[in-house]
C-alpha cells in the first residue's frame, strides 16, 4: 500500500468507526465549568495574595538583623542559591575541571556561571555580605622558571544575583585593586561595608598582612606583626568579620618559635582585633579560645573557626579521630556552649570546608568519615545533603 | 457568563459533535472525549470575542483541545469528576460489528504515540492541511510531514490494517 492509499484507508475506517457520540456537549454543561474555574481562580489569587503578604512580612522582620539566640541550625528556608568554587567532578572527568557555578539550594541546578570580569584573570576566593552579594578575588600570575606561581596582581569584584539565580551587576569594590600582590582570606562584613584579607607579595615568601579596607570608601587599615607574647608565631589565619565590620576574628594556629625558652604551643587559637577598621599589631588582639579549650589537643583539631555576625560567639568546625563536628564557642568564656553537629565517623576523617551564611544562621559543611564524606547544609543538627551528591566541591559559599 | 453572545452557542451546536468525534480518536473514550470538548471550550469562552476575530476559530479551538489532552496525558491521575447525569446511554439495535470496530481503530491508534496519534487524527480525519496542523501543535511544517510519514509507516505494517481492509471489503 502506498502513503496515499494507507491514509485512504484510515479515512474510511475513521469514519465507520467514530459514528455518533451517545451524548453531545451542553452549553449549560460548559457554563458551569467557566464558573468553577472563575472560582478556583479567585481563590487561588486570594491565597497567593495572603501568602505573600505573609512572606513579606516575615522578610521585614528578618531584616531588623540576626540575634544571638538564632546563631545557626535555626529551622527555615536557607539562601536559595550558593556559590560552588572549583567543583572538581570525579565522577564526570578523571582529571581535574574547575567550575565555578551558581547552584540553587534546593535542586542542586546551575543557575549560573561566575566569571572573573577582569580579562585574563581567575576566581579565586568569595566571601558573601547580605543580601547574596558575593564578593569576589581574581588573580592575575604565571609560574617561574622552579613552578613557583606568581601572582601579578589580584581585584576584588562583587555580584549580586538575580531572582532565577543569575549572577549580575559585576562591579570593582573600592580599595579592591592590589597591584603585584596576592590575596587571601577574604571575607566581608553582613552589611557590605568593609572587607578584610591577607595581602601578600606576589612570590612565596614573607611580609604578608591583615588589611581592613572600607568597601564605600576604599580606606585601608593594617594588622601586621605575627609574634604572639611567649614567643608564639601566629600561623596564616581565617578571617571573619562582624556584622557592622567593628570586629574583626582572626584564626589560626599559634606555634612556639623559641622552645628553649619554655614557650608550649598553644595549637588553634582565635583573636578578636577591634576597632577593626583602626589596624595595628596582632598581638594586641583579645584572645577568645585555644585549642585545649573546645577539642582535646592529643587528637582533635580546631579545621575552621568564624565570629558570629553579633560578635557574641565563634563557629568552628572541629574534628578528631572518632567524630567531625561544628560547635559554638562563646566569645566571652571560650568555652563550648552548643554542638550544633557532631557525626561519628570511626577511625579517621575527612574534611574539606565549613562555611556561613552573612546572617550566622545557615552552615555549609564538607566532612565525614574518609571514604564517605558528605557536603550540605545544616538543619536543627542534622545534615541535609546537597545536590548533586557526585559532586565534590572545593568550597561553597551562600 | 455570557461572552461572545449567541457565536459561541452558535458554534458549540454546529461543531460540537465533530471536535467530540476527533477527541474521541484522541482519547479512544467518549466519556473522556466529551471532558476534552467541555473542558476546551470552557477555556476559550471567555475569550470567544477576540478569538473569532482571527480567521479560523475552530483551528484555535482544536489547538487548546490538543495541548489540553496533552496536559491530562502528562497527569498521574485522571482527572475524573463525578458526574450528575451518565456520559453513555445504551445504544439501540445490535452493536456488535460497530463495537469491534471501534476497539480495533483505537487499537490501532494506540500503538502510535501521542504526537503522532494526534497528527493522524487531524489531518486524515478532519482534513486540515499540513500547515494548519503545524498551527494546531505549535511546530514546523517539516516535523508534521515526517511525523505524519512515521505514523503512516508503522500503521501500513501493522497487520490489523490489513485485516481491517479486509473486512471492509466483505
Amino acid at each position: 500500500m502506498t502513503e496515499e492509499e494507507v491514509e485512504m484507508q484510515l479515512n474510511r475506517l475513521f469514519h465507520a468507526a467514530v459514528g455518533d457520540p451517545p451524548g453531545y456537549v451542553s452549553l449549560s454543561a460548559i457554563r458551569r465549568l467557566v464558573v468553577v474555574r472563575r472560582i478556583v481562580m479567585s481563590v487561588t489569587v486570594t491565597v497567593a495574595i495572603v501568602l505573600a503578604g505573609c512572606v513579606g512580612l516575615a522578610v521585614s522582620a528578618d531584616a531588623t538583623g540576626p540575634t544571638p539566640a538564632s546563631v545557626s541550625g535555626q529551622a527555615g528556608a536557607p539562601p536559595r542559591y550558593y556559590f560552588e568554587e572549583g567543583t572538581i567532578n570525579i565522577k564526570a572527568s578523571p582529571g581535574f575541571r574547575q567550575q565555578n557555578v551558581i547552584r540553587a539550594t534546593a535542586t542542586g541546578a546551575v543557575t549560573g556561571t561566575v566569571r572573573c570580569p577582569w580579562p585574563h584573570s581567575n576566581v579565586g576566593e568569595s566571601a558573601v555580605a547580605a543580601p547574596q552579594t558575593f564578593y569576589l578575588t581574581c588573580f592575575r600570575g604565571h609560574r617561574d622558571a622552579a613552578q613557583n606561581f606568581v601572582t601579578t596582581g589580584t581585584r576584588i569584584y562583587k555580584f549580586t544575583l538575580t531572582g532565577a539565580g543569575r549572577p549580575v551587576g559585576y562591579s570593582l569594590v573600592p580599595g579592591g585593586v592590589f597591584p603585584g600582590e596576592s590575596v587571601g582570606s577574604l571575607t566581608v562584613a553582613a552589611s557590605g561595608s568593609d572587607f578584610a584579607a591577607i595581602v601578600g607579595p606576589g612570590r612565596p615568601g614573607t611580609g604578608s598582612k591583615i588589611l581592613v579596607v572600607n568597601a564605600r570608601t576604599g580606606a585601608r587599615a593594617a594588622w601586621r606583626g605575627d609574634m604572639l607574647p611567649g614567643g608564639v608565631r601566629f600561623g596564616t589565619p581565617e578571617l571573619s568579620l562582624t556584622a557592622s565590620g567593628r570586629e574583626l576574628g582572626a584564626f589560626g594556629r599559634g606555634k612556639c618559635v623559641k622552645k628553649d625558652q619554655g614557650c608550649r604551643s598553644p595549637g588553634e587559637e582565635m583573636l578578636v582585633l577591634s576597632p577593626a577598621l583602626k589596624g595595628g599589631q596582632i598581638a594586641s588582639g583579645r584572645k577568645i579560645f585555644v585549642q585545649s579549650q573546645v577539642v582535646n589537643p592529643l587528637d582533635g583539631f580546631i579545621n575552621d573557626a568564624f565570629l558570629t555576625p553579633d560578635g557574641t560567639a565563634a563557629i568552628a568546625g572541629v574534628a578528631d579521630s572518632a567524630f567531625v563536628g561544628i560547635v559554638q564557642v562563646s566569645a566571652s568564656t571560650g568555652k563550648t556552649v552548643r554542638v550544633l553537629y557532631r557525626r561519628n565517623t570511626g577511625n579517621g576523617f575527612s574534611y574539606r570546608f565549613l562555611s556561613v551564611d552573612p546572617t550566622g544562621k545557615y552552615l555549609l559543611f564538607d566532612a565525614g568519615p574518609p571514604r564517605g564524606p558528605v557536603n550540605g547544609w545544616i538543619n536543627n543538627g542534622t545534615l541535609i545533603r546537597l545536590k548533586p551528591q557526585d559532586d565534590s566541591a572545593g568550597s561553597e559559599a551562600w | 457568563v455570557d461572552a461572545g453572545g449567541s457565536g459561541f452557542a452558535d458554534f458549540v451546536a454546529a461543531r460540537g459533535a465533530a471536535l467530540q468525534r476527533t477527541a474521541w480518536l484522541l482519547t479512544g473514550d467518549w466519556g473522556m472525549a466529551q471532558d476534552l470538548v467541555q473542558s476546551s471550550l470552557a477555556r476559550v469562552w471567555p475569550r470567544w470575542e477576540r478569538i473569532t476575530r482571527r480567521d479560523d476559530p475552530e483551528i484555535y479551538v482544536r489547538q487548546v483541545m490538543v495541548n489540553t489532552w496533552s496536559t491530562w496525558r502528562r497527569r498521574r491521575w485522571t482527572g475524573e469528576h463525578a458526574s450528575r447525569d451518565p456520559l453513555d446511554s445504551p445504544a439501540p439495535g445490535d452493536i456488535a460489528t460497530e463495537v469491534t470496530l471501534r476497539l480495533a481503530v483505537r487499537q490501532l491508534l494506540a500503538t502510535l504515540t501521542d504526537r503522532q496519534r494526534t497528527i493522524v487524527v487531524l489531518r486524515i480525519f478532519d482534513d486540515l492541511s499540513e500547515a494548519q496542523v503545524a498551527q494546531v501543535l505549535g511546530c514546523a511544517v517539516g516535523t508534521v510531514k515526517s511525523t505524519m510519514s512515521q505514523a503512516l509507516t508503522k500503521l501500513r505494517d501493522d497487520p490489523r490494517l490489513a485485516e481491517l481492509a479486509e473486512r471492509e471489503i466483505r
